[in-house]
C-alpha cells in the first residue's frame, strides 16, 4: 500500500485506535531495508500514560534509523549508537538520531510541532533512507500535511457505538479528501491575512490573519458578491456556528491552505457538510488507506465483518485489519 | 533494590483498598468483595470493614497483600531536568538575557472549572509561600480564569503577543480534557503559532511525557511552583533566541 511513498503517516481518530499496531507491521514488512522511524507525539511505552493499560511496543531492526528524545533513550532495549544530534527540544530532551545495531523495543519520542517535524524530514532525506515512518498521536491530523501518503487508523476505541465511530471516520476521510482548489488560486498560498474574493474577480485584503481574531468584522464584510472567502489560519468552532446560523443567506465558499486547518468537533463539521457548503484547498492530503481494529483496550470489540463492510460503505479506499497484519507477520 | 508497600513489616506489601458494590450489604456482599479482591491479584485479602450506604449498595475496606514490587533505578524517563532559579534570578536573566517583558497567558480551558491550579502559579500571592508570576519584575501575565474556550483564549494570545500560553486541566480517565488539549495544539499549528509560543501544560495529572505524547513544549504536576514554570520558560525563550542568532 505504501510502497510509492516516500514520507508515511499514521493517524488515528483517537488514542489506542492502532497507529503502532500498524507501524509495527509495516516496519516488519521493510525488516531489511533502511527504515527511518518517529512519531510526533509518544510511543512504544509499556504502559499507557492515562489508563495505566499495557501498549503495543516498537520492535526495531538493525540498520533502521530512529529519532527520538534523549530521555526516551534511557528505556531503549534495542541496541544503538547516536549518529546526529539536533536542535529540535521536546519535553523529554532533544531529539537524536540514532542508528540500531541490535534489534530490540523502542520508545519513539520525535519533534511534538509540525515546522520541527519538517526540519527532522528534511535532515532524514539527506540520509539515504529507504522510507521515513512517522506515528500520530491522539487524533491529530496535522501532521498528514508535511508527509507524502497517510494512513488512518480506525479504533473502535472511540464509542463503543459502532455507527457513531463510521459516522466520525466517515467525516475525517471527507474532511481529508475536501478538493483542491483551481490553480488560477495559487497565489493565495502567499497571502497572511484574510481575503475576499468578489464574483469580479477583486479581491479584499481584510488586514487579520484569522477569523478567531475578529469574526464580525468577517461578516460584515460578505455580501451576496462575495464568492469565496480564504482563511489562512483555521476554520475553527465560532466561524463555522456563525456561518452554519446565516445559512439561509447566500454564503461564500471556503478556501483553507489544507484540509487539516479544520479544527471542528465531528457535529459542527457534519452540520457544514449536510447544508452542502464548499471548501476546497490550496495543499490536499494524500489518504491512502484505511487500517481498522475492532478491539477496544476499554473492553469491547466490535464486530469484525461488520465493522469492515460498514466501512467498505463509506469509501473506496483500502481497508485493512490492524489486528490481521500483525498476525501475518508472526506467521 | 526491589520495594514493596510496608505495612506491619519491611515488603510486606501490604494495601488498603476501599469500594462499593451494588450490592445489598450481607455475607454474600463481603464474599462478593474479597473475590474480586482476589481477582484484582491481592494475597489474603480480608474485608476489614462493610456497610450498607442505601438500598441495593454495600461499601467496603478491604486490606491484602500485593505480590508486585517495583525497582526504583529502572524508571528513568521522568523529566527534563531545566534548572529552577529563584524569583530573583529570574529577573535578573529577563533583564540580562532577554531584555524585555516577557508576556503569559494562562487559563483553565475547555469545560473545565478549576483555576486552583493556574492561580497557584499566576496569581500574586502565590501558593504555600511561592510567589506567582503576577509579583514577578518582567513578567507580564493575563490570567483568563476557567472555562475558557480555545478559540478566546487564542486570540488573546495573539492580542498580547504572548511569549508562554499556560493551560491548567485536571486530566481525568473522561477523555474530555485530553481532547480539549489535542483541540488546542491542532488549532495554534493551523494558525501558524505554535512555533511562536512556549506551550506548557500543567495540572494534578500531567507529567512530561504525556506532555510530550500531547505536543506540549512541557508538562509540570503536583509540586511545581511558579518559579518552576518561570525557569523553564526563560531559559527556553533564551535557547530559541540563541537559535534563532545562529
Amino acid at each position: 500500500m505504501i510502497e510509492n511513498y516516500e514520507v508515511v503517516s499514521i493517524v488515528g481518530n483517537a488514542k489506542n485506535a492502532g497507529k503502532t499496531t500498524v507501524l509495527n507491521a509495516i516496519v516488519e514488512n521493510y525488516m531489511n531495508r533502511v527504515l527511518a522511524i518517529t512519531s510526533i507525539g509518544l510511543d512504544g511505552e509499556v504502559l499507557d500514560n492515562i489508563s495505566l493499560l499495557p501498549k503495543p511496543r516498537i520492535f526495531v531492526h538493525p540498520g533502521m534509523i530512529v529519532a527520538t528524545a534523549e530521555e526516551c533513550l534511557k528505556v531503549c532495549e534495542a541496541q544503538f549508537s547516536i549518529i546526529a544530534d539536533t536542535d529540535i527540544q521536546t519535553s523529554l530532551g532533544t531529539i537524536k538520531i540514532i542508528h540500531i545495531t541490535l534489534a530490540g523495543y523502542c520508545l519513539i519520542g520525535g519533534p511534538s510541532t509540525i515546522k520541527a517535524m519538517t526540519r527532522l524530514i528534511e535532515l532524514l532525506k539527506s540520509m539515504n533512507i529507504y522510507k521515513i515512518l512517522i506515528d500520530g498521536a491522539f487524533s491529530r491530523k496535522t501532521l498528514s500535511k508535511v508527509t507524502d501518503a497517510c494512513l488512518f487508523a480506525v479504533g473502535a476505541v472511540l464509542s463503543p457505538n459502532i455507527d457513531d465511530v463510521i459516522k466520525s471516520a466517515d467525516l475525517t476521510i471527507r474532511q481529508f479528501g475536501l478538493p483542491r482548489i483551481s490553480k488560477e488560486y495559487d497565489y493565495l498560498e502567499a497571502k497572511d491575512n484574510v481575503t475576499l474574493i468578489m464574483e469580479s474577480g477583486n479581491t479584499i485584503d481584510l488586514m487579520i490573519d484569522s477569523a478567531i481574531t475578529n469574526m464580525d468584522m468577517i461578516f460584515e464584510s460578505i455580501n451576496n458578491e462575495t464568492r469565496f472567502i480564504y482563511l489562512p489560519g483555521s476554520l475553527s468552532q465560532m466561524f463555522a456556528k456563525e456561518y452554519i446560523r446565516r445559512r439561509k443567506s447566500k454564503l461564500p465558499s471556503i478556501i483553507l491552505k489544507s484540509p487539516t486547518h479544520i479544527v471542528l468537533p465531528d457535529l459542527i463539521f457534519s452540520q457544514l457538510l449536510q447544508m452542502q457548503t464548499k471548501i476546497y484547498v490550496l495543499n490536499t492530503i494524500n489518504l491512502i488507506g484505511i487500517a481498522y481494529n475492532p478491539f477496544s483496550p476499554s473492553g469491547y470489540c466490535f464486530d469484525e465483518l461488520e465493522f469492515r463492510q460498514k466501512l467498505i460503505n463509506i469509501t473506496d479506499l483500502p481497508i485493512i485489519n490492524v489486528m490481521h497484519e500483525s498476525e501475518e507477520r508472526h506467521e | 533494590m526491589l520495594i514493596k508497600p510496608y505495612g506491619d513489616t519491611l515488603n510486606d506489601g501490604k494495601v488498603q483498598l476501599s469500594f462499593t458494590l451494588p450490592i445489598n450489604y450481607g455475607p454474600i456482599a463481603t464474599e462478593a468483595a474479597k473475590e474480586l479482591a482476589k481477582k484484582m491479584g491481592l494475597n489474603d485479602p480480608s474485608i476489614v470493614h462493610s456497610e450498607s450506604i442505601g438500598n441495593e449498595y454495600t461499601f467496603f475496606v478491604v486490606y491484602g497483600s500485593t505480590p508486585h514490587s517495583i525497582e526504583p533505578n529502572s524508571i528513568t524517563v521522568k523529566t527534563i531536568d531545566s534548572p529552577t532559579y529563584s524569583k530573583e534570578e529570574i529577573e535578573t536573566m529577563i533583564e540580562e538575557k532577554i531584555g524585555r517583558n516577557i508576556i503569559f497567558v494562562g487559563a483553565s480551558t475547555g469545560t473545565d472549572a478549576h483555576t486552583v491550579g493556574i492561580d497557584a502559579i499566576m496569581n500574586m500571592k502565590g501558593y504555600a509561600g511561592h510567589y506567582g508570576l503576577e509579583r514577578y519584575k518582567h513578567i507580564q501575565t493575563y490570567n483568563m480564569g476557567s472555562q475558557v474556550q480555545n478559540e478566546e483564549f487564542i486570540r488573546k494570545a495573539k492580542e498580547v503577543k504572548a511569549d508562554v500560553l499556560l493551560v491548567s486541566q485536571t486530566v481525568t480517565q473522561k477523555d474530555i480534557h485530553l481532547k480539549n488539549l489535542i483541540e488546542l495544539v491542532e488549532l495554534l499549528e493551523a494558525e501558524g503559532m505554535r512555533e511562536k509560543v512556549i506551550l506548557i501544560v500543567g495540572g494534578a495529572r500531567i507529567t512530561h511525557e504525556l506532555a510530550k505524547e500531547l505536543g506540549y513544549d512541557a508538562g509540570f504536576g503536583p509540586g511545581k511552583f511558579a518559579e518552576d514554570v518561570a525557569s523553564f520558560s526563560v531559559h527556553e525563550l533564551i535557547r530559541r533566541n540563541r537559535l534563532a542568532i545562529e
